[in-house]
């Protein structure tokens, strides 16, 4: 399981409430491709979706800026993360590594590049989930 | 003593031959990026990154060279501003692209990175030119580095073709490409109006610049792109001949995102164009803009002749109706929904207000 993601370029500079850009999520069975989106919209999902999982629950969630669900189906052995009609079987150690790692980089991106550098509210959900490993449970 | 000094030296070049032998024979093994910041850019779908960036599109040339079976395509355009560089990462299944910063004349280039600058030498030339990568775009150089370490770019076949002529080159191969497309299962079924489009607008490129100039030609500029990419693709993963990169996976991964009917420009003749802007409009940045505009088609599939402005103007009434905010307390992002008359349709629309109150997303949400 993979996640990645990249920044579109507007030539102003990096505003962190409003980061733009494509997520990629790879597994071995396929890939979910989404392009300009928020992208801490999606790891918001990808949060709830994982807290879900882990106990055991299969989540519908709404992106709020997007028209479509990203659905997430508990089920022995693998779960599916399935979005505009593409399925992927994860793991959801997998799953969860793949949001920590990507969604670190993600958070020090945007830190780092923010016009305002500190104002990182939008993303306060995130960094919490990433600061606080397995401590978060499900809005 | 002539005759011992000479075979001294004999075996001297001996050494130093199967040296340099032995290291062309272990070239270092195709690295994994995954996990690194590679991923490729999607600035290059972007209609709006067009109007700057892809009006030279039909002199772009392409080159590529594959170092064993590793492959480097370098596009290059001549615009005053800059250009794009397109570098295939094979353990990606794409393109990674590139915006850099700077004057380049058309042409097949080495690119390294030299004194922490990214350089480029064009192929018949020994000088080195410094080109700067464009702020913002997600990764930095020594990622593009660890690239180029395991790729080496020289100039093959492709090499001084233009766009048009790898076009007229590859049609059988992307007409091959687009057949082995529509079966896809990966496709969702409403795509297969997006292929048709797609199809059609290789065949009759007069069209759709006749009609809509402006727009047919930035939207063509996109479209070759990627086809070109995927066509250069295949000719250097030799159609799949056993390389890890289907003509499929190229096309898809690079086309995917563009050949859909939301993506489709509108070549229909208008009879008005609006050119609305509100207050709200003039707040919104260039991200809030681009992604109005992404969902800009879900409306005018219900009536053609929606604009931006237009999609803005409806989302500023939604929001003046306090009785449709619909999100929780508390939530990250107020939004507000109210179902209204699209095109003699009643649907029902969405309007997201980013942290600090800025409209950033208008759609319509599924029944």
């Amino acid at each position: 399981m993979e996640i990645a993601w990249t920044i579109d370029y507007t030539g102003e500079p990096i505003d962190p409430d409003d980061v733009l850009g494509s997520i990629f999520l790879r597994s071995t069975d396929g890939e979910i491709v989404d392009t300009c989106v928020y992208l801490v919209d999606w790891f918001v999902v990808l949060i709830d979706g994982l807290l879900a999982l882990r106990g055991g629950e299969s989540l519908q969630t709404d992106l709020v800026s997007e028209p479509d669900p990203v659905v997430f189906l508990a089920a022995e052995g693998a779960a599916k993360v399935t979005y505009r009609g593409v399925s992927l079987t994860v793991c959801v150690s997998d799953l969860e590594r793949a949001i920590r790692d990507s969604g670190r980089r993600l958070l020090d991106f945007v830190s780092s590049r923010s016009r305002t550098g500190t104002s990182l509210e939008t993303w306060a959900r995130m960094a919490e989930f990433l600061g606080s490993p397995g401590a978060l449970k499900a809005e | 003593m002539n005759s011992k000094v000479a075979q001294f030296l004999l075996s001297v070049l001996l050494l130093l031959h199967s040296l340099v032998a032995s290291a062309r024979l272990t070239t270092p093994p195709l690295p994994d990026f995954s996990g690194h910041d590679l991923a490729p850019l999607s600035v290059a779908d972007d209609t709006a990154e067009l109007a700057t960036f892809g009006d030279a599109i039909d002199n772009v040339v392409i080159g590529g060279v594959p170092k064993g079976a590793r492959v480097v395509v370098v596009v290059f355009s001549d615009e005053p501003e800059g250009g794009y560089i397109g570098i295939v990462d094979r353990s990606n299944n794409g393109v990674i692209w590139i915006l850099y910063e700077g004057k380049l004349p058309l042409g097949l280039y080495e690119l390294e990175v030299i004194g922490g600058k990214l350089s480029a030498r064009h192929k018949n030339q020994s000088t080195w030119t410094d080109i700067s990568l464009l702020h913002g775009l997600g990764y930095d150089l020594s990622s593009i580095q660890k690239v180029l370490e395991h790729w080496e770019c020289t100039h093959s076949d492709l090499d001084g073709l233009t766009v048009a002529a790898i076009e007229a080159r590859f049609a059988p191969i992307n007409q091959a490409l687009f057949a082995s497309v529509e079966s896809d299962s990966r496709f969702v079924p409403g795509d297969s109006e997006g292929i048709a489009w797609l199809r059609q607008r290789l065949d009759d490129r007069k069209a759709l610049t006749v009609l809509h100039p402006e727009r047919g030609r930035r939207a063509y500029g996109a479209l070759t792109r990627h086809v070109a990419g995927s066509a250069a693709v295949m000719l250097t993963t030799g159609l799949g001949t056993g390389t890890d990169v289907s003509p499929e996976a190229a096309y898809l991964y690079l086309s995917a995102p563009t050949v859909s009917p939301r993506k489709a420009p509108s070549v229909r003749p208008r009879t008005q164009r609006s050119t609305l802007r509100t207050q709200a409009a003039q707040d919104l940045s260039k991200n809030n803009l681009k992604h109005l505009a992404k969902h800009l088609e879900q409306f005018r599939m219900l009536d053609p002749t929606m604009e931006l402005g237009d999609i803005i103007r409806l989302g500023d009434a939604i929001m003046s109706d306090s009785a449709s905010l619909a999100s929780r307390a508390g939530a990250k992002n107020q939004f507000f929904q109210a179902v209204v008359d699209v095109g003699g349709e009643s649907v029902l629309v969405r309007v997201v207000l980013n942290r600090v109150g800025k409209m950033n997303s208008v759609h319509i949400r599924p029944e």
